[in-house]
């Protein structure tokens, strides 16, 4: 009998991904205007994204009064993904990451993702009626927000460092499979 | 190894796709859609040709998303955005999708399920993935032809049909309330035109609120339900009383406390001739209703939703002898009483509470995400590679009226204690209420750990409190940041 973790679909192992070392974060925002910018339509800079008020996905949240940077995790068996009723967020089988955009369902809005990601890291789009999240930036050697991170709390690696570096570990045990 | 799914919902859908996950085949191993080339080592995979797998559904179109039936209805999406998966995709997969194919039994020692039209399909792991239908009621006049469920795309396209009909043809009413626009095919006021839902559930609230967007001008739209609020599966009264005020700005009317008795019929007047839907009838209700009821007893109605819950599909699957309650039993690895035979989705009914599912968590959990889940899992046990399915909350559910998005799960309201029981309750409740704002956010806590929340208007953290109910973690920790509103899962690293 093979153990389940062997079993997930897309397994992280190998793949990089984006890595939170929320201690050292300061706040600075930058990788939220970086994140937004990297999704503007035409402008695909820090000042594209402010003059089209491109809205980020990554989020810097406060936890008494000190900033923790939150992006999704890419999860090897997306919670999303089961909840999703249209279809519209699937998980990459090759890239191993999760996105309800760019595919042939669409997005409706039922916030069925944003009931069921552990972390809260899908958000309601601020002007559309769509559910909005991390890509990957899929069109990136590096994503947006940990090129641009000063701190080194958001770091671009191999899913294995990052399992053993994070500094967001408790929370995430306490949350994962859940 | 043959694997034959019956049943193309979230669930079989998702068991079909999985399963071709752990055995690629065709283009989809070509192209390395599979474990093998995501550097996952899948032991004993047999070689190509040797796994089948075939998807069936009594439903001729493609695997779709019932819970988008509602936005058809409104005319906000049309029949092929309905489906869930690409056009291809079963075909790019190896999946066998045999669509318009009903099955009527099951042979278990023959291990073949005999179709509708006589053929028989064999296979070596079977899952019944075939979901429920719309119950209804034992009230007189239920066989009317006025009276539709809501359950498959053929339920929504004969509403819509007889909506179109009533709407556009001569006589229905153009402006039923202030301000509509006249339907451009309607010609003179004769009538207004009724509906009646019954059950002021998910589906009978979803469904009034989509005939009233799409034909509130000339449409009258009552729901009917014989509890004291709507959604009293999901809600609590006070986050019910917060939408359906929403639904009501909309023209929809409530009528709470009362059931419908009877359909009865009434005598069509001349100058409706024409007339293809059928007679307009009229509902009979009993009960007193809540406070301020209009105490009429009787309510028109030219359409009728019965949407008074679901019965699984079982029937068909009797022959193979499965132990059924509700649903079909299963076990934590979604097995039924028959071994090689898996249930998953709205079908399936948890034989036992396991300690993970205790507490308020029903045994069957007939929602999308749960189906879904339970599909996955289900194909993973179906190819020998054992994972227990742990954790799934019942109640759970996410609507959205009038730009008000809302989220309830588990239990949002503490049983009361029973009589004779004193000494403090092991349950507490934290509320906070903003009804100018539309917001209003509920805990409920049970010895420490989250059994229930309701969010209504910021609904952004409602996973990670829902991880926190699923975990049932001790959530006493962090008592002095768990209803602030910017409460996130960054506070759970002070743990
Ligand atoms: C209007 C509406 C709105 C909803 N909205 C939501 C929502 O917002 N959120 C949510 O979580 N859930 C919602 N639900 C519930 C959700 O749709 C179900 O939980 C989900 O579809 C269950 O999936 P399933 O695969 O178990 O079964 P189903 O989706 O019911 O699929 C079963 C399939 O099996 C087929 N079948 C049945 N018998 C046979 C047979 N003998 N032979 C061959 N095929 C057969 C059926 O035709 C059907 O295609 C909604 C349901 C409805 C009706």
């Amino acid at each position: 009998m093979k153990p389940a973790r062997e079993l997930k679909a897309g397994c992280l192992l190998g793949m990089r991904r984006v890595m939170i070392d929320a201690g050292k974060c300061n706040g600075c925002m930058t990788c939220v205007l970086a994140c937004a910018g990297a999704h503007a339509a035409n402008d695909k800079s820090i000042i594209g994204g402010m003059m089209e008020k491109t809205p980020p996905r990554i989020q810097v949240l406060p936890v008494k009064g000190r900033a923790v940077p939150l992006l999704c995790l890419h999860c090897e068996e997306p919670a999303c993904v089961d909840a999703c009723m249209t279809g519209a967020m699937r998980k990459d089988p090759k890239s191993g990451l999760v996105s309800n955009e760019g595919g042939e369902q669409a997005c409706v809005g039922c916030w069925m993702c944003i009931m069921a990601c552990p972390y809260g890291a899908v958000r309601q789009h601020p002007d559309k009626k769509v559910a909005l999240k991390c890509d990957g930036c899929p069109d990136r050697e590096v994503p947006a927000c940990a090129a641009a991170c000063p701190m080194d709390a958001l770091i671009w690696g191999e899913v294995d460092d990052f399992a053993a570096g994070r500094a967001m570990k408790t929370a995430l045990a306490l949350l994962e499979g859940a | 190894m043959r694997f034959v799914i019956i049943g193309s919902g979230a669930a079989g859908v998702r068991a079909a796709e999985t399963l071709r996950q752990i055995f690629p085949s065709g283009e989809a191993r070509r192209s390395g859609n599979s474990f093998e080339d995501s550097g996952v080592q899948v032991d004993g995979r047999p070689e190509d040709g040797q796994v089948t797998v075939t998807l069936v559904s009594a439903e001729d179109f493609p695997p779709y998303s019932r819970c988008l039936l509602p936005a058809y209805l409104a005319g906000r999406c049309r029949e092929e955005d309905l489906t869930i998966r690409p056009r291809d995709f079963f075909r790019k997969l190896g999946i066998n999708l045999l669509l318009g194919r009903e099955a009527l039994a099951v042979d278990p020692g023959k291990k073949v399920v005999k179709l509708a039209d006589g053929e028989e399909l064999p296979y070596d792991r079977l899952l019944i993935a075939t979901g429920a239908a719309s119950r209804f009621p034992p009230i007189p006049g239920i066989d009317r032809p006025q009276v539709f469920g809501l359950r498959h795309l053929a339920d929504a396209r004969a509403i819509e049909q007889a909506c179109v009909q009533m709407c556009t043809r001569p006589g229905a009413h153009a402006g039923a309330h202030a301000g509509a626009q006249p339907d451009s095919d309607s010609r003179l006021v004769a009538q207004t035109r009724s509906v009646v839902v019954i059950g002021g559930g998910f589906v009978g609230v979803e469904a009034a609120y989509a005939l009233i967007r799409r034909w509130g001008a000339q449409l009258e739209v009552t729901v009917v339900e014989k509890e004291a609020q709507i959604l009293p599966a999901q809600f609590d009264a006070y986050a019910a009383g917060m939408l359906q005020r929403e639904m009501e700005k909309e023209g929809i009317r409530f009528i709470l406390g009362r059931q419908v008795g009877e359909i009865v019929g009434q005598e069509r007047p001349d100058h409706e001739a024409g007339r293809e839907v059928g007679d307009r009838c009229r509902v009979v209700l009993t009960g007193s209703g809540t406070a301020g009821d209009s105490g009429e007893e009787s309510l028109p109605a030219d359409l009728i939703i019965v949407a008074a819950g679901i019965t699984p599909n079982t029937a068909w699957a009797a022959s193979a002898g499965p132990a059924v309650r509700r649903g079909i039993l299963i076990d934590d690895y979604l097995e039924t009483s028959v071994p090689g035979i898996y249930a998953a989705g709205d079908v399936a009914e948890f034989r036992t509470l396991s300690p993970e599912r205790a507490g308020a968590l029903p045994t069957w959990t007939p929602i999308w995400p749960n189906a879904s889940a339970q599909g996955r899992i289900a194909a993973y046990n179906m190819a020998s590679r054992r994972r227990a399915c742990r954790g799934l909350i019942g109640l759970q559910n996410a609507v959205e009226f009038r730009e008000v998005p809302a989220i309830a799960m588990g239990l949002v309201e503490p049983p009361v204690p029973a009589k004779g029981e004193s000494g403090e309750s092991a349950y507490m409740v934290l509320v906070k209420a903003e009804p100018e704002q539309r917001r209003y956010k509920k805990l409920v806590l049970y010895k420490n750990a989250l059994v229930g929340m309701v969010l209504v208007g910021d609904i952004s953290q409602a996973g990670v409190y829902g991880a926190l109910l699923r975990k049932k973690t001790d959530v006493s920790r962090f008592a002095d940041t768990i209803m602030n509103d910017n409460f996130n899962c960054g506070h759970l690293r002070s743990l």
